[in-house]
């Protein structure tokens, strides 16, 4: 039998199996939410095992660890990206924010969606063809790789620290309100399972895990909104009806809020959002999964179809959220605040729609969100460390001694991004997603984007451009709202951009634009002249 | 260079973009110019446009993959 049908079997007993916890809980005695939930959470960590265990069988070398071996078809590598993408910000995050702001939650959705045909048109067949692991293959292409894998590896390395600190901290919030572990439990556990699952299994066991719970998040959104409308007679404005009556801001929320109040931040979040999902590096990872260019292109164009699907049942969900749960009492303490925090939004809302089982499901689908995504974050910076950092260290990098080094690589990252999130525990990490977006909108995304269309760039171009995107997101966030006055409690910002990809990602295409443009060097000409035969390739 | 990649690429860019900047600049200038409620008031104008332009991103990214395997 093939790893790939052993694989979907997997994927379909993960199914079954939560099907049947489902009907298990239903019957024990009255079923209520934590018994339930309990049954729910140990199918997705049995799950999660059982896929890993599976993989680790087909994990033979490098290539398999890494990347699947180029064997993931596009079908399953559209819902990997789906999965990766969506993490449990988008979902809980999203829903809250149009709970709390309605219109505004769309800004952000567009935001988001708007940069998968980007990805489409301009990088996702161009890497596949000329990488085999990571972006910086891309660029060791014409320019000098050993400089510019470090620099990439640098910038990777610190985006993919920051993404898992946010998503560690926020897991661990999470599934303290959940399941009702401690935080340190909570963490611990996301870390170990994490660990266990890629270092299994690697990229197969992975994308695995990611498909599973795309198709679960897509069947909860399906079923939340199905039964929200249902609530309303299927009349959406009678469900819009009701929101607008429930909430304090009422037609405020068919409005975006924060738009016409600062400009200048929508903008760069804007920039921020549709360009930086371009630069993400277990975004671009997933590219190498597939067999060519093509199959790249083609995945992609399913993962947009999905995460579009997704955000427009997320409008149904959050105005539904408005209409049902903010004027329950149920759901808010004695203070008048939502329990859990407007991040749970969703949780209540499911079980309003589905009562305890309901609720309890919800929970392990955030779970197993929180999970895919971590796991994909923690490859990507393996990945980064075994091939970008170590590879010409080690004598057989593709073979043994590589798959060695990657799972050792991802030990490490697992572990530091463990012991980060216990250390931030009490600490607003809310800006490190917008930083991690910020420097793969400003370093990444421009070195990359100029590399594959800009014949005159050099290496000297990329490490300078590369350097300024990635000091200027870094240090324009430190003097912005989310750090200077939030965490630093000054009074006013000295950078009211938030995030400053306005500024930063501008300067990093002027940079390498003007860097190139004043190199004269011999070694600049070749690469200018190898720009030729590159683009072809890229195109094949 | 192929012209017909290099064209398919830049159209389907831009027109992202002027998408995506219609539906901004459109958000942005709601309540400047007072938003059109539809359905009975419910719901405006503006959220009518994000869930279009949210279908258009889907159908362009469509066509890119089947034109550039044409």
């Amino acid at each position: 039998m093939g790893v790939s049908r052993k694989l979907g079997y997997s994927g379909i007993a993960v199914a079954t199996l939560l099907q049947v916890c489902s009907a298990a809980a239903g019957t024990i005695g009255g079923a209520n939410s934590s018994s339930a939930a309990e049954w729910f959470f140990i199918a997705i960590v049995a799950g999660a095992i059982a896929i890993s265990v599976v993989a680790a069988r087909s994990a033979k070398a490098t290539s398999d660890f890494l990347v699947a071996g180029g064997r993931i078809t596009p079908l399953q590598n559209g819902f990997a990206l789906a999965g990766d993408f969506m993490s449990a910000g988008a979902f809980l995050g999203l829903s809250a924010l149009i709970f709390n702001s309605g219109f505004d939650g769309m800004i952000y959705a567009i935001g988001y969606l708007a940069s998968w045909p980007l990805v489409i048109f301009l990088v996702a067949g161009p890497l596949k063809n000329l990488g085999r692991y990571t972006m910086a293959d891309v660029l060791s292409y014409r320019f000098d790789g050993r400089r510019v894998r470090l620099l990439v590896a640098i910038i990777s390395l610190t985006l993919v620290v920051f993404y898992l600190i946010a998503q560690m901290v926020g897991a661990g919030q999470v599934i303290q309100l959940m399941f009702g572990f401690s935080y340190p439990t909570s963490v611990v556990i996301v870390g170990v399972l994490m660990i266990v699952c890629v270092m299994a299994g690697g990229m197969i066991a992975t994308t695995w895990v990611q498909i599973v719970k795309a198709v679960l998040m897509l069947l909860t959104g399906i079923v939340l909104a199905f039964l929200t409308l249902r609530n309303f007679g299927y009349d959406l404005s009678r469900l819009f009806g009701a929101a607008l009556a429930a909430h304090p801001k009422a037609s405020g929320i068919l409005v975006s809020q924060t738009l016409p109040k600062a400009p200048w931040s929508g903008i760069s979040l804007g920039l921020a959002l549709i360009f930086g999902t371009a630069g993400l590096p277990h975004i671009l990872m997933r590219f190498f999964t597939v067999k060519n260019g093509r199959d790249a292109i083609r995945s992609t164009a399913w993962a947009t179809a999905l995460i579009g699907l997704f955000f427009l049942l997320l409008f149904p969900i959050g105005y539904g959220a408005i209409a049902l749960v903010m004027k329950d009492p149920s759901y808010h303490d004695q203070s008048g605040a939502l329990i859990g925090g407007a991040n749970t939004v969703s949780i209540h809302l499911s079980h309003v729609l589905g009562g305890d089982i309901g609720m309890a499901f919800v929970c392990a689908v955030s779970f197993a969100t929180i999970i895919a995504v971590v796991a994909g974050l923690t490859l990507a910076g393996a990945s980064t460390i075994s091939h970008d950092l170590l590879r010409s260290t080690s004598s057989d990098p593709d073979g043994k001694k590589g798959l060695f080094g990657a799972r050792m690589a991802t030990l490490v990252i697992g572990t530091v991004a463990t012991l980060l999130a216990l250390a931030f525990r009490d600490q607003n990490v809310a800006y490190m997603l917008g930083l991690a977006f910020a420097l793969a909108a400003s370093a990444n995304f421009p070195i990359l984007l100029l590399s594959l269309y800009w014949p005159k760039l050099t290496t000297a171009g990329v490490i300078a451009g590369g350097c300024v995107g990635f000091a200027s997101s870094i240090v324009f966030t430190i003097l912005g709202p989310a750090i200077w006055v939030k965490t630093f409690g000054f009074a006013a910002p000295l950078v009211s951009l938030d995030p400053p990809t306005l500024i930063t990602m501008p300067l990093t295409f002027l940079v390498c634009w003007a860097v190139s443009s004043r190199d004269r060097s011999k070694k600049g000409a070749e690469e200018r002249a190898a720009f030729g035969e590159q683009y072809r390739r890229s195109l094949a | 260079m192929s012209d017909r990649s290099w064209r398919l690429r830049i159209t389907c860019t831009a027109a992202l973009l002027i998408a995506y900047l219609g539906f901004f600049g459109a958000s942005a200038l709601a309540p400047l110019t007072m938003s059109s409620p539809l359905l009975g008031g419910s719901i405006s104008l503006e959220m009518m446009l994000g869930v279009a332009v949210m279908a258009f991103f889907v159908a362009i990214t469509g066509y890119y993959a089947y034109a550039s395997e044409a």
